[in-house]
């Protein structure tokens, strides 16, 4: 595009034009759940739209954190998403590592696996697990480890569930480390896991920091299997308090909803705004490749 | 290293990870083939009390209108979003592209929200602004003057609605996969086009296009398998519904207006039949069609190429 053509008035009107009128419907929802939250009723009942709400308030916000029921919920999504995450980085750097550095029957179907593991509903993947869980003892609520099992099935699904996606992006990072640095070591007597774990790792902690946070992001606001596997309240995770607490026949209290929602997704979306960068760099080279 | 060595380190490095894979993904997998295959669902697993009945799921799925049904509103949900997703996507990235363009890096980061802010919360927020009385969209509308639509409660309206959340959703992916094959095209292609005396539209449309959507067709093969399996957007909003009575070859029959065949395969199972067999049967239908589509993919790329 490096083309210094002065552009036309009718290029550059209509350009700002589309962009802008984009920008707005992308706006329009966030600035609607932000000028929500701050209202000081609990029902959303006024029939008509305000820029800005009548006696605007952040109580909303403070009522969220005394909430015992959402603290609770935070607090098992936490809880399940960090162990998901250990769990998933685990299997991910060491199987990506492999796939970086060495050849070995197999490899190449790998790939395709990762398309056909897109394919397949994971609906419909959730009817064979829950009955391998409900047989293995996945779903009961008695705690192994001081975490309830049902919890420890979900940890399971959130941690290998994406892995086929985890190793493509990790591989991504151990390729871009030289060879030379392991034939180095190999030279100096270094077995393959010390070169892994001694050289090759704390070189790629920036793409384990990313991979890792992908896979927490993945698991926080997971709702279909969250949904079909935890049966009572204690045990819920963040979606399903906010689905619980909207299915108020009451009515609906928006203002709670919003501020809940925007708690629970600003730090997600802005380490997203972050990232997003290094989830695409592998779609990408696969795709120009 | 020798060859074998080689291969059974990296067997060790793989080990856990294929462990994981083989229980998760794999297994339930083949399971599930054998579920299609039985009568069973919550009221008699637990008893073991289901059996074999062969090719019954099978055979009553295919029969049943209300499969083709959702077979053809499916298609018809994918074909709409990928088409917008794939189109509007392009057409901002090129926008975004034009070297005159100013505050490009804030227009960029507006434009992309969508796909960086959770799905569920920006679905739930979606499904807000669709209520017909509070919702934030019938609000604008009788502010400038329309009538108030029935968002949530008439099949049409719905299926746009989840149309509409869909499309917002997905844009910004498309769009940055179009901006990232945009810059990989060479300038000098564009300028060996200008020097040859090509309009601006005829290098976009006879060069760049075909080169851009060269670039995307992974990501597009990607988006169509996602849009075919969207569950979320649809259960959150509308959960299949509003519930219409349909009449099919003489049968009056209540299905929902807006569900599609995953949805209807979460609802066999976890929900009134709870029918974990037919569920099943139905979910390989959805695989083989998804399968044999990415083949027929794979057979026209190795065309192309050749």
């Amino acid at each position: 595009m490096a083309l210094k053509q002065k552009p036309s008035w009718f290029e550059v009107f209509y350009t700002y034009a589309l962009i802008i009128i984009a920008c707005l419907a992308v706006l329009f929802p966030i600035y609607w759940i932000f000028t929500t939250s701050l209202r000081p009723f609990d029902i959303l009942s006024t029939p008509k739209l305000e820029l800005w709400p009548k006696g605007a308030t952040i109580s909303n916000y403070v009522n969220i954190f005394k909430d015992k029921n959402f603290y609770m919920a935070f607090m098992n999504s936490v809880k399940i998403s960090v162990l998901a995450t250990i769990l998933g980085v685990v299997l991910a750097t060491l199987a990506a590592y492999a796939f970086s550095r060495f050849e070995f029957p197999g490899k190449g179907p790998f790939y395709y696996y990762y398309l056909i593991s897109q394919m397949f509903p994971s609906v419909v993947g959730l009817i064979p697990l829950f009955v391998i869980f409900l047989r293995i003892g996945l779903l009961s609520e008695t705690p192994f480890l001081g975490i309830a099992r049902v919890h420890w099935g979900l940890i399971i699904i959130y941690g290998a569930g994406g892995l086929a996606f985890s190793v493509w992006n990790m591989k991504g990072f151990f390729d871009a480390i030289p060879k030379e640095l392991d034939e180095a070591a190999m030279i100096d007597g270094a077995g393959s896991f010390t070169i892994f774990w001694r050289i090759i790792l704390p070189l790629a902690t920036p793409g384990i920091a990313i991979t890792a946070l992908f896979i927490f992001m993945g698991a926080w606001l997971e709702f279909v299997t969250a949904m079909t596997f935890l049966s009572n309240p204690k045990l819920y995770t963040l979606p399903l308090w906010i689905n619980l607490s909207i299915s108020n026949p009451f009515g609906i209290p928006w203002a709670k909803f919003a501020a809940a929602s925007l708690v629970i997704a600003v730090p997600v979306t802005l380490l997203f705004l972050f990232l997003q960068r290094y989830l695409l760099s592998g779609l990408l080279r696969g795709a120009i490749k | 290293m020798s060859k074998v060595r080689e291969w059974l380190t990296a067997y060790g490095f793989i080990a856990p990870a294929m462990i994981a894979i083989l229980l998760i993904s794999v297994y339930p997998l083949v399971f599930g083939v054998s579920i299609a295959f039985t009568d069973m669902s919550v009221f008699n697993y637990l008893s073991h009390g289901y059996k074999f009945i062969g090719f019954a799921n099978f055979s009553e799925m295919l029969t049943d209108p209300e499969t083709w049904i959702l077979t053809y509103r499916t298609v018809i949900w994918t074909v709409i979003n990928v088409f917008l997703h794939v189109s509007l996507g392009i057409a901002f990235a090129m926008l975004l592209s034009k070297p005159w363009l100013k505050l490009k890096p804030i227009f960029r980061l507006i434009l992309i929200l969508p796909w960086a802010i959770p799905s569920f919360i920006s679905i739930q927020v979606w499904h807000a602004m669709f209520n017909e009385q509070f919702g934030a969209i019938n609000q604008l509308l009788t502010m400038i003057g329309f009538h108030a639509i029935p968002w949530l409660t008439s099949p049409t309206w719905a299926f746009l609605a989840v149309i509409i959340t869909n499309v917002w959703l997905g844009v910004p992916f498309m769009m940055l996969i179009a901006l990232g094959g945009l810059n990989s095209i060479p300038e000098e292609i564009q300028e060996a086009a200008y020097v040859d005396g090509a309009s601006p539209w005829q290098t976009t449309r006879y060069i760049i296009l075909p080169l851009l959507l060269r670039t995307m067709v992974p990501a597009i093969v990607l988006g169509i398998i996602w849009t075919f399996n969207k569950f979320d957007v649809i259960y959150l909003i509308t959960q299949g519904g509003p519930q219409t009575v349909v009449t099919l070859a003489g049968h009056q029959k209540v299905m929902g207006a807006t569900d599609l065949l995953i949805t209807k395969i979460y609802k066999t199972a976890f929900q009134y039949p709870n029918s974990w067999g037919a569920a099943s049967a139905l979910g390989y239908l959805v695989f083989l069609v998804l399968l044999a589509m990415s083949l027929l993919n794979l057979q026209i790329q190795n065309f192309v190429k050749e």
